[in-house]
């Protein structure tokens, strides 16, 4: 369990605050991660990696520890993987070769069968690939890992269409319910019907923290050529209404779009309050 | 674990030091030292016997100078190396305790470095005075060295020490631009180090009778007492003598100041590691 308690950060060069007074409980499964630009998203990222130590130390810990403290056990347990990593070895051969030995829970089968997905098989040099094809040979080495938490930001970013797919199938078969993923991406509809719960930050503050079967328990996702009059919040888009209304009793899946639209408009507060009702 | 084609694999993460984490840590940096194994040894193999050779030459303060500068950056710009095809974020994710990545890069930076540098051509050197006459000159500025050392308690190296212990900490602590602030650090410190002697240098000169009459009183005991003059060299290296003597105090205080600022780098450097923001 990634537990987070009144977790704030400040970049000590700039005095911004990236987070301010975050508490949440975040539980196995794959979370989706959303916010604005600068929302703080991929803050909170190196912060349960370790990479950031926010204040107090204990505000970020995995089961207990704080992750500030970097220890080996814990680190063993969390990798994340950011937009522009570099891995420090020409191949994906020489990776395994260095680094995955660090790693107890590194999967050599898995490796092999993400890479064949990608039509690869780890001796090709990772600086003549494109962008797009040197992520899925990164994606395909980083799930192999089999970290108890994984961390992945905007993951999609530069995948083609099939690659996407693949990676998606991917974190649906190589993840298992021991592990807790938080995957951060603008590009939500690539992992539609992926994701167990749904984190929104907004200006460093959270502001909803939910599984989605509560989400969809208390509102609707709707869609109507005319406007929906008992709407919490409706936008216009390409000839129709977008909507989400309280549940009425017909369970919709979640339009994260919609949904994080939602949370940024002056219609934020009624939502939340549904979402955060005991009772319907 | 499920694995192949890995080597030294663990199989279970605990805090406690480990040696064999120590040895991937190394493994692990490996790709980016390999180069550094073998062209600076060598290079101060060449230096060596380059050195040794042009002695006997007209040019040979120009070129001996030019060479030991080179050797002498060398090792200075050493931890530059950690530099190459690394990502602060896998570092610093990379599972292993604080003790054991500072373990590697201080040994690394603070021995082999120096070994690297250093012994190939100690030894070729050695090697060229046994097997051939030397130029006496080159022995007296070898004798000069190894006295300096000794009379200093080789407190004098840890002078030498202070910009490679700037590298290597610039290097850990700077997120972008590492191999440039890592050398232009060092620099730095070089020439703090640099100004402060030669602000002792030219105190000595202007205040010290004794240190400005020490040629003078040499040539005139010798000639009072009957003695034929002294050569060019023998008097040169008599003289640089009694300056090590003025200079004593001096550089035992240097390198007083230099081993704590080495310590305190070291420790910084693995702060760095432990605390440090991506």
């Amino acid at each position: 369990m990634i537990t987070l308690k009144n977790l704030s950060y400040r970049f000590p060069s700039w005095g911004v605050v990236a987070l301010d007074d975050v508490t949440a409980d975040i539980p196995t499964g794959i979370h989706l991660l959303l916010g604005e630009n600068g929302a703080g998203k991929t803050t909170l990222l190196h912060i349960i990696a370790g990479l950031r130590t926010a204040a107090p130390t204990e505000s970020c810990t995995i089961d207990g520890i704080p992750t500030a403290l970097r220890d080996p056990q814990l680190l063993a347990d969390t990798f994340i993987f950011t937009d522009e990593m570099k891995f420090p070895f020409p191949t994906i051969n020489e990776m395994v070769q260095r680094h995955a030995c660090f790693y107890p829970s590194f999967d050599y089968d898995m490796l092999q069968a993400n890479l064949a997905r990608f039509g690869m098989d780890g001796s090709e040099a990772l600086d003549k690939f494109s962008l797009g094809n040197r992520k899925k040979a990164q994606l395909a080495y980083i799930l192999s890992l089999r970290s108890r938490i994984l961390l992945l930001d905007e993951p999609a970013n530069a995948l083609d269409i099939s690659a996407k797919q693949t990676l998606l199938q991917m974190l649906a078969q190589c993840t298992d319910e021991g592990q807790t993923v938080i995957i951060s991406t603008h590009t939500v509809w690539d992992f539609q019907n992926l994701f167990e719960s749904v984190i929104v930050l907004n200006h460093g503050k959270l502001v909803l923290n939910k599984p989605i079967w509560e989400i969809t328990e208390r509102v609707s996702f709707v869609s109507d050529s005319m406007p929906i009059p008992n709407a919490i919040y409706i936008e216009p888009l390409l000839g129709k209404y977008l909507a989400i209304t309280p549940n009425t009793g017909n369970t919709t899946d979640v339009d994260y779009t919609l949904l994080y639209n939602a949370l940024q408009s002056p219609s934020r507060d009624n939502l939340l309050n549904i979402l955060n009702s005991d009772q319907q | 674990m499920n694995t192949d084609n890995t080597t030294t694999a663990i199989q279970s993460v605990d805090n406690d030091f480990s040696w064999q984490r120590v040895d991937m840590i190394a493994r692990y940096y490996y790709p980016s030292i390999r180069r550094q194994l073998i062209i600076y040894p060598a290079i101060s193999v060449a230096v060596g016997i380059a050195t040794f050779f042009m002695y006997n030459s007209p040019l040979s303060t120009i070129f001996a100078g030019i060479l030991s500068m080179v050797l002498s950056f060398m090792f200075y710009f050493g931890p530059i190396v950690f530099t190459r095809r690394s990502d602060r974020a896998i570092e610093t994710m990379l599972p292993a305790t604080t003790g054991e990545k500072a373990t590697f890069l201080l040994l690394y930076s603070f021995i082999v470095i120096p070994l690297l540098v250093y012994l190939p051509q100690f030894l070729v050197q050695r090697i060229l005075i046994w097997t051939m006459p030397s130029n006496d000159f080159f022995m007296t500025i070898n004798d000069l060295t190894s006295k300096f050392i000794g009379k200093t308690f080789g407190l004098s190296v840890a002078q030498s020490l202070v910009p490679l212990a700037t590298c290597l900490y610039v290097v850990m602590r700077v997120k972008s631009n590492r191999a440039i602030l890592g050398m232009v650090w060092a620099v730095a410190s070089l020439i703090v180090t640099g100004i402060c002697s030669a602000i002792y240098g030219v105190y000595l000169a202007l205040h010290s009778e004794a240190f400005r009459t020490a040629a003078f009183e040499s040539g005139y005991n010798d000639a009072t007492a009957g003695l034929p003059p002294k050569t060019a060299q023998e008097l040169g290296g008599e003289i640089a003598s009694s300056m090590v003597d003025y200079m004593m105090p001096f550089m035992i205080t240097m390198g007083i100041l230099s081993l704590i600022y080495v310590i305190v780098m070291a420790y910084l450097t693995a702060r760095t590691i432990k605390k440090g923001q991506y």
